[in-house]
């Protein structure tokens, strides 16, 4: 335990995007500056777990995304069940970054 | 003296047929069954072998499948609003309404169970409301911001609106209206060695364009999803007097905005809505 704490692994917690691309955020926004556009299931290192958001590490960067669009477990991604036909459509930066924005403004809901 | 000699030719007796009973070994049996058992583990092992490479060959060849039906409509709703992002501008900036839960609870008491939806705020006001095809599970709703701040619609409204497309959708009249006779055999088809024409993306988008921005419904399908919102909503107590309240604002609202007279071009018409719901 004593080890952990030292190594700062305590605090983390791993998490997997399951949208189609989301959106990682210099600040805890939807408005503020994109770093990365990142693609379903990649996994991600939690620094700060807050209600809406979570403080992710991003290379060397640190940055926001919202806790809505992490899961705790590998989601089932339409990348990886269809590889083909998602790397042959060819989608372009500029709609890889517009995909992850739609996930930030949707409001979502279940009638579970 | 005779007890001791019957011992002794005891003895020699049971010496005797003990070699008689005992069965010789049979090298050239275990040989062959040695032999045989090593063909069989090496059978074994290149039956295991080509189980494991059809296996691997069959994994391969599935990743060249197309989405099948149930996960290519949400995906391409998805796919039709990034390519259309400059008419419908949900980019633009919305205060936060937090529709999400309040009309998870809503559909619930209206008896919708096991439906995950999603609400994208839109700055258009030509598109007022609409849900896009659905696989039965998962559910989009447009709605206009513009639309509903002139029409200072309340939760409830917001979620009775939501409902009514929800029932429009499970109809299916915007999803029967998109089905291309080539989207049967592309979805759900293996593409091993093959080129996938994504051409039907393009067409499917020009499908949506269409039916969204000039077809919208008929007076049959108003008439059938208004009659069956009346007969749901009136087993609930207050919804249907709610539901008439917000028809009537949209239809004052569509009778003096100018920005909103293609509304009964789209959903025909408030005024007749009104009628049929109040006949008895």
């Amino acid at each position: 335990m004593i080890l952990l704490i030292f190594s700062g692994k305590a605090f983390c917690d791993i998490y997997y995007t399951s949208p189609i691309f989301s959106q990682v955020h210099n600040l805890a926004s939807t408005h503020s500056e994109t770093l990365a556009v990142l693609d379903c299931g990649t996994q991600l290192e939690a620094k700060k777990d807050k209600k809406l958001w979570v403080k992710v590490q991003i290379e060397k960067k640190s940055g926001f995304i919202l806790r809505r669009l992490l899961s705790k477990v590998r989601p089932n991604c339409i990348q990886d069940n269809y590889p083909y036909f998602f790397s042959q459509m060819s989608l372009d930066p500029v709609s890889k970054y517009y995909w992850g924005k739609l996930y930030d403004y949707f409001y979502e809901g279940n009638t579970l | 003296m005779n007890g001791l000699i019957f011992s002794i030719l005891f003895f020699l007796i049971s010496f005797c047929t003990y070699g008689q009973n005992k069965t010789l070994v049979d090298f050239e049996k275990i040989r062959e069954l040695l032999e045989q058992d090593q063909l069989q583990e090496s059978l074994d092992k290149s039956r295991k072998f080509r189980r494991v490479k059809k296996q691997k060959r069959r994994l391969q060849i599935i990743k060249y499948n197309t989405p099948s039906s149930r996960d290519f409509w949400p995906f391409f709703n998805q796919y039709w609003l990034v390519k259309r992002i400059e008419k419908l501008n949900w980019d633009a900036r919305f205060p936060t309404l937090g529709l999400g839960d309040y009309t998870g609870r809503f559909l619930r008491k209206m008896g919708v169970r096991s439906k995950y939806f999603k609400i994208l705020m839109i700055d258009n006001k030509e598109i007022t409301h609409m849900a896009l095809p659905s696989n039965g599970e998962h559910n989009l709703f447009l709605l206009s911001f513009p639309f509903v701040k002139a029409l200072g619609l309340s939760k409830l409204e917001i979620a009775l609106l939501i409902y009514e497309d929800y029932i429009r959708c499970k109809k299916g009249y915007f999803k029967n209206f998109v089905q291309i006779k080539e989207l049967d055999t592309f979805l759900g088809n293996n593409y091993y060695k093959k080129k996938i024409n994504f051409k039907i993306l393009d067409t499917l988008s020009k499908k949506y364009d269409q039916f969204i921005f000039h077809k919208g419904f008929n007076f049959k399908q108003q008439y059938k999803v208004t009659t069956e919102m009346k007969e749901n909503l009136s087993k609930k107590e207050g919804l249907l007097q709610a539901y008439k309240k917000m028809i009537k604002k949209i239809d004052s609202l569509v009778k003096v905005d100018k920005n909103y007279k293609s509304y009964n071009k789209f959903y025909p018409s408030p005024e007749l809505q009104l009628g049929w719901l109040s006949n008895e």
